[in-house]
C-alpha cells in the first residue's frame, strides 16, 4: 500500500488526503495548528463546523447543535468526507526536516517523531505578507488574518460580548486584498467597531476586479456585498494605505494617507497586510524548483506582472514538483508554444515523489486550491487518470486567480512606507536604516542578525523581497525552532531501535 | 453550553470557554503585552498562525511557548512578558 504524507490540514491538503486514501492510500495529514483547516477553514469558538477528530466519539459529540455559517458548507463536507475515509490525522505536529523519504515531525509537548512516506504531498499554504510601517511593531498592530485567527480562537472585542474584553476595540483594517472585507465583517460581528477599511489598490481596479468576480464567480460577489453590509457604516477607502501607527504601551491611532493628504484616525487595534506569501521553506529543503515566474500549465499566457509576491512552486499539469535543477524556463516555453508533446519527455524533469497543491504553488484561494488538492492526491494514489479529468476546472479557478492577483498588486509607493529608524526583523530588532545599505540578504544577515531569530525570516524576509528586491537565504532545518533535547532523545529512540 | 476552565494569566485567575488558545486567554485577562523584545520593547501577536514568534510567553514553567498554537487546558499557569 502507498504510504502518502501530506503536509498542510488546510483546503488543498484535506482534498488531497480524501482523495488520496479514497483511492486505496495509507495517508497521514500533518499540521501544526491544534485544529485541521487551515488559515481559511479556521476552527472557530463561535460556531463550530464538525471537525474531523482522532476518536469517533469525540466527533459525535462535537457534531452537535452546531451552527453553521454559509462560507462554512463546502469546509463542512470535506470534513465529513475526511471523517469518513480513515485518514489518520495529526495535528500539533510541525515538520521540521526532510531527510531520504522520511519527514521529521515535532508534536507539541517537544518530541520528535519521524514518519516515512512513499509520496509526499506539500499544502503548506501561505502567509500573509507584513510590510513594515513606523509603529507596526506596537502591541495590537497585527496581521489581517492574524486578526482573523486571534478572534477565531476567542480574542474579545467587546465587554458585551460573552468574551468579555476591557473595552468595545475601534479597529482600522488596512493593507490589501479581499480578505480585508471578510476580517471587517468579522470584528463587526464579534462587536467591534470598524473605523474604517483602508486598501491600497484603486478605485479603477477594484471595479475591474469586481466585474470579473461577477463574471467567474458570482457567488463570490455575493459574500463580498454580505461583508460590507456587517460592517456598515464604517467607509471603505480605496488608494489608501496605513503610514504610521502611534501609541504607547499600545496603538492609539494610526496616519492613513492617499499619496496626496494624510489625516488620524483612532485605534485600539490596526488590521493590516498585503496579501499572501507562499510557505516555501519545506520545500525549498525538499529540493523542488522555485521560482519568481509565473505558472506555465496551463492557462496563464500573456500574463505581464509577477502574479505572486515571493517564490512559488513550480508544478507541472499534475501537481509533481520540479527538480531543483530542472530549467523550468525552457518546460515553460514549450508549453507556452503548445508544444505538449514535450511535456512528456519532460518526465526527467520532475519529482515523481513530491506534489504540491494550494497556496504554496502561487496564491490562487479556496477553491484552486481544493481542485489542486484532488488533483495531487489522485495522481499520489496512481489514479492519473481520474487526476487529468481535473485539469479543466483547474483551468477555470485559475482565471480568477489571476484576477485576484492583479487586481491586488502593491503600489511601488509602498516600498517608502519604512523610515530609517523603523524595525524590520522584529526578532532581533534590526532597522531598516541598517539594512537598506547591506548589499543582500546572506550579508545582512551576517552583519545585523537580520533574519537570525526564531521566526527564522518567515517575517523580514517577504518584506525585504519586496523593499529590497533581495533574493531569501537558504532554507536550513530545523525549518521551526526544535528544542536540543528533542533531537537528543530521539536519536537515542533510533539507537534503542538499532540495538533490537 | 461550552465548558469553562480556569487559567492563570500573570497570578489572575481567568475563566475561560474550553478550546481557546492562549493567546485568547491573555487577551481576555486583559493584557495586551505579551513579550518584551531583544531591545526591551512591549510586543503581541502579529500572525495568529504560528510563524511571527511574536506571541510567546511562559507557559507552566516553560519559557518560550507559542501562545497562539496552543489550547488552554485547566489550571494551566500563563505568564507574559
Amino acid at each position: 500500500m502507498t504510504r502518502i504524507v501530506v503536509v498542510g490540514a488546510g483546503p488543498a491538503g484535506i482534498a488531497a488526503a480524501c482523495r488520496a486514501a479514497e483511492s486505496g492510500a495509507m495517508v497521514t495529514l500533518l499540521d501544526g495548528e491544534p485544529y485541521p483547516g487551515g488559515g481559511i477553514w479556521r476552527h472557530s469558538i463561535d460556531y463550530s463546523v464538525p471537525r474531523p477528530v482522532r476518536n469517533s466519539k469525540e466527533a459525535k459529540n462535537m457534531r452537535e447543535k452546531t451552527k453553521i455559517s454559509n462560507g462554512a458548507r463546502k469546509a463542512k463536507r470535506w470534513f465529513n468526507r475526511l471523517d469518513k475515509v480513515g485518514v489518520s490525522l495529526r495535528t500539533s505536529e510541525t515538520v521540521v526536516d526532510i531527510t531520504g523519504r522520511s519527514v521529521q515531525v515535532q508534536r507539541e509537548q517537544g518530541g520528535l517523531d519521524s514518519i516515512a512516506f512513499d509520496k509526499l504531498i506539500l499544502a503548506t499554504g501561505a502567509h500573509e505578507l507584513f510590510l513594515p510601517f513606523p509603529g507596526w511593531t506596537l502591541p495590537n498592530v497585527m496581521g489581517v488574518g492574524g486578526t482573523q485567527a486571534l478572534l477565531k480562537a476567542g480574542m474579545p472585542v467587546n465587554p458585551a460580548s460573552p468574551r468579555g474584553g476591557v473595552k468595545r476595540l475601534r479597529v482600522v483594517v488596512g493593507g490589501s486584498g479581499p480578505l480585508l472585507f471578510a476580517v471587517a465583517a468579522s470584528l463587526a460581528k464579534a462587536g467591534a467597531k470598524i473605523v474604517c477599511v483602508a486598501e491600497q489598490t484603486s478605485g479603477m481596479q477594484l471595479a475591474k476586479f469586481a466585474l470579473g468576480t461577477l463574471r467567474y464567480q458570482p457567488a463570490k460577489m455575493v459574500q463580498g456585498m454580505g461583508y460590507m453590509l456587517q460592517y456598515f457604516p464604517a467607509p471603505y477607502w480605496p488608494n489608501t494605505w496605513i503610514k504610521e501607527a502611534r501609541g504607547d504601551s499600545q496603538v492609539r491611532e494610526v496616519i492613513l494617507t492617499n499619496g496626496k493628504r494624510q489625516w488620524i484616525e483612532p485605534a485600539d487595534l490596526v488590521a493590516c497586510a498585503y496579501g499572501l506569501v507562499p510557505s516555501v521553506e519545506l520545500a525549498a529543503l525538499a529540493g523542488c524548483k522555485l521560482s519568481v515566474a509565473r505558472p506555465a500549465w496551463p492557462c496563464f499566457h500573456g500574463l505581464e506582472a509577477r502574479d505572486t509576491i515571493g517564490n512559488r512552486l513550480v508544478v507541472d499539469h499534475l501537481q509533481r514538483t520540479f527538480k531543483e535543477t530542472a530549467d523550468y524556463t525552457d518546460y515553460a516555453e514549450k508549453i507556452k508554444n503548445k508544444k505538449l508533446k514535450s511535456v512528456k519527455s519532460a518526465k526527467s524533469m520532475v519529482n515523481n515523489r513530491i506534489f504540491a497543491a494550494g497556496e504554496i504553488t502561487g496564491i490562487g484561494g479556496t477553491d484552486l486550491a481544493i481542485t489542486e488538492g484532488e488533483i495531487a492526491g489522485l495522481t499520489a494514489a496512481g489514479k492519473e487518470k481520474s487526476a487529468a479529468k481535473l485539469i479543466a476546472r483547474r483551468e477555470r479557478q485559475q482565471k480568477f486567480a489571476r484576477l485576484l492577483n492583479q487586481s491586488f498588486a502593491l503600489k511601488p509607493h509602498l516600498k517608502q512606507l519604512p523610515a530609517d529608524d523603523t524595525i524590520v526583523c522584529r526578532c532581533e530588532d534590526v532597522t531598516f536604516g541598517e539594512l537598506k545599505n547591506q548589499a543582500d540578504q546572506r550579508s545582512a544577515k551576517l552583519y545585523t542578525r537580520c533574519g537570525m531569530g526564531p521566526c527564522q525570516g518567515r517575517v523580514c524576509s517577504s518584506a525585504l523581497q519586496y523593499l529590497l528586491d533581495w533574493e531569501p537565504n537558504k532554507v536550513r532545518p530545523p525549518l521551526f525552532p526544535t528544542k536540543i533535547g528533542a533531537f537528543i532523545s530521539n536519536t537515542e529512540s533510533l539507537k534503542r531501535k538499532a540495538k533490537k | 453550553m461550552m465548558k469553562k476552565i480556569t487559567v492563570k494569566v500573570n497570578d489572575k485567575s481567568v475563566v475561560v470557554p474550553e478550546g481557546v488558545t492562549v493567546a485568547a486567554a491573555v487577551y481576555m485577562a486583559g493584557e495586551t503585552a505579551f513579550r518584551k523584545s531583544v531591545s526591551g520593547q512591549l510586543r503581541s501577536p502579529v500572525c495568529g498562525m504560528g510563524i511571527c514568534y511574536e506571541c510567546r510567553v511562559q507557559i507552566d514553567n516553560q519559557p518560550h511557548q507559542l501562545a497562539c498554537r496552543q489550547l488552554c487546558r485547566e489550571g494551566m499557569e500563563i505568564r507574559t512578558l
